[in-house]
């Protein structure tokens, strides 16, 4: 039941990644930004 | 039974966290795969930040390049010199007959994502030199995200001791950003997951109206509020006013966001108000957006990648040829 789980939560966080990564494709409309300057 | 049933939710939990902390090592070990093959903008910049910048003592400067770092970045190898310069290396003053030009900047004249040879600083060398008829050496002291303000500080504090006959600012839209206050280390500094998902997720917000377009954002620089068009204003007069005691040539180049030249400029009121402020000021400047209008190429001609507008080669070739013009036009004027 725990690995399961585990496997689960798994599957959801890589599916949410997935999804975030499919939804923001496409132009940038940001303006030019800096990290961890 | 009460025991079991006191530790199942402990279970629980420790398992989600474990299968949390594992999927965000693998997505971790993911992304720095990933990225190495198909580089991504804010991650390149976000190893240009760690590897080639660190705080500076001097909160008017806020951050400079690591002497003698280097690092391949977004395509095009950054090796920065023993004096912070993205650049060889030079002596404090110029040999006799070489006519100096130092050029302040941001990640534009830096040139992001463009080979060192290809910039339009290195470019200009040739051509100046031709046409002035004499040596000429372009040092190029763009750092990434400096504002006018800091580049202003950066002349003070170290561009001042190469003794440039004439200095050269590329003026860019951000220049009105307020100088940065750094926080202490915090995880987007740690993990390129981070970095990925920050880059990712305000993206997205953008789109969905949530944080302001680019647009939005670089108009709000120059409401009469932002400070950081106050003290764009001011280093843009201080440096001109020190051109003049020190004697030597002080010039302006004012070069468009690239992103929406044609048919309006997006930015055409903010260009307009900088340009008034050069004239009313008596700053010797020179606009490019005009040349970038004309060329008959769509915009994303000009940028390095899709996602990131920053000048390519191509649009480092239209600057150059527009600053040398500028310049041999103003030293033949002076002749006659």
């Amino acid at each position: 039941m725990s690995l399961r789980r585990a496997l689960l939560v798994c599957a959801a966080l890589v599916a949410a990644f997935l999804l975030l990564v499919l939804a923001s494709s496409g132009v940038d409309e940001r303006a030019f930004d800096y990290l961890a300057r | 039974m009460r025991t079991t049933g006191g530790r199942a939710p402990l279970g629980h939990a420790l398992t989600v966290l474990l299968a949390v902390a594992l999927t965000a090592l693998a997505l971790e070990a993911g992304v720095r795969a990933a990225t190495s093959l198909r580089p991504v903008y804010d991650v390149e910049m976000w190893k240009y930040g760690t590897r080639l910048k660190r705080r500076a003592a001097d909160p008017a400067l806020a951050h400079e390049h690591v002497p003698g770092a280097r690092a391949r970045l977004y395509g095009a190898e950054i090796v920065v010199n023993s004096r912070g310069l993205r650049d060889r290396e030079f002596e404090a003053a110029p040999a006799p007959g070489v006519h100096r030009v130092l050029f302040l900047g941001d990640s534009l004249t830096l040139g992001w994502g463009v080979e060192l040879d290809r910039t339009f600083a290195k470019r200009l060398e040739p051509l100046l030199g031709a046409g002035l008829g004499r040596p000429v050496e372009v040092l190029n002291a763009g750092v990434g995200n400096y504002n006018t303000a800091q580049e202003r500080a950066y002349f003070e504090a170290e561009g001042r001791r190469y003794r440039p006959a004439h200095v050269m600012l590329l003026y860019f839209i951000n220049d009105a950003e307020p100088t940065p206050a750094y926080r202490p280390s915090t995880l987007k500094e740690r993990s390129m997951l981070a970095v990925f998902l920050w880059s990712r997720v305000t993206r997205l917000m953008t789109r969905l109206g949530m944080r302001p377009d680019y647009r939005t954002y670089y108009r709000a620089l120059y409401s009469d509020s932002n400070p950081g068009w106050r003290e764009s204003r001011r280093a843009l007069r201080a440096l001109n006013e020190r051109a003049k005691s020190d004697g030597f040539a002080f010039t302006v180049f004012v070069c468009p966001e690239l992103r929406r030249l044609k048919p309006d400029y997006a930015f055409a009121e903010q260009h307009r108000a900088l340009l008034s402020f050069l004239r009313e000021e008596g700053v010797d400047h020179a606009d490019l957006l005009p040349l970038f209008q004309a060329r008959p190429e769509p915009e994303s001609a000009f940028w390095v990648s899709p996602e990131d507008s920053h000048p390519n080669e191509l649009g480092h070739r239209v600057i150059a040829e527009g600053i040398a013009a500028h310049v041999l036009a103003r030293a033949a004027g002076a002749r006659r």
